[in-house]
């Protein structure tokens, strides 16, 4: 998929924990991890909104576009 | 979820263990028949001693062929073959039932082979009717019976039921889509 969700990376910044960020969030860890492994078909922006108040980050901090990996799936 | 629905749940999981339990019990009973009517059939015991039925033909004599024989107990043997894959099936969607898990792949496939297991009632009635134009009748009287049964129904609920089926798996595909929403 060419979006690319970075979060992570961003969890290891700010070093929080899936579990903790999940509760947070209002969402299930195993929901959360979904998003993590980059197996989710889609976010809502309630979702992100929450996920970037709790990290202090921006959407783009979470979320990359890849040309490439977009190339290629348009290939296949 | 919700308590109420957690108690639906839970009525959905202590019937379908009944369930489970009666078509266990019906699979049993059909596996006995099945083998108490190979022996009287291999013995030619009665009721299968003077006469043995394929179809809607009845043989009848004072000794049917082997082949004429063996042909019913297969006949017969497949009948039951069927209503024993349609327990088996039953017994593994209330399985599922019974544990919570309602819909989902394995669910769907089950009520497919429960919808083409139906289906095999009619295909085979018109082995029925085909088979005995080949059997050999020198030695054996031979006649036509009508029971007055189609399987007209068989074959309409079986089609219902593998259409049915189709649809919920389309519905578990979206239900799955929805659940890789974050």
């Amino acid at each position: 998929m060419p979006i690319i969700v970075n979060l992570d990376v961003v969890l290891a910044q700010r070093k929080m924990r899936l579990n903790t960020v999940a509760e947070q969030v209002g969402i299930t860890a195993q929901n959360l991890s979904i998003l993590k492994t980059g197996k989710a078909r889609a976010i809502r922006f309630s979702t992100l909104e929450k996920l970037c108040e709790i990290l202090d980050c921006q959407p783009g901090d979470l979320l990359a576009y890849e040309q490439d990996q977009a190339l290629d799936s348009e290939d296949r | 979820m919700t308590s109420e629905a957690a108690q639906r749940l839970e009525k959905v999981q202590k019937y379908s263990v009944s369930f489970k339990r009666l078509f266990r019990f019906l699979f049993v009973v059909v596996a006995l028949a099945l083998v108490v009517q190979t022996i009287l059939i291999v013995t030619g015991a009665e009721p299968y001693g003077s006469s043995v039925r394929i179809g809607n033909t009845e043989y009848s004599g004072d000794s049917i062929p082997f082949a004429i024989r063996t042909i019913a107990w297969l006949g017969t043997t497949l009948g039951l073959a069927v209503l024993l894959k349609l327990n088996f099936h039953l017994i593994k969607l209330f399985s599922l039932y019974a544990d919570g898990k309602l819909f989902n792949r394995e669910n769907v496939h089950q009520i497919r082979q429960i919808g083409i297991t139906v289906l095999l009632f009619p295909a085979l009635w018109v082995l029925g009717l085909i088979v005995p134009g080949f059997l050999p009748t020198d030695d054996v009287a031979r006649s036509l019976v009508s029971s007055g049964q189609h399987p007209f129904t068989e074959l309409i609920v079986g089609a219902i039921i593998v259409v049915v089926a189709w649809i919920m798996d389309v519905g578990r595909e979206l239900r799955e889509e929805q659940d890789l929403v974050v």
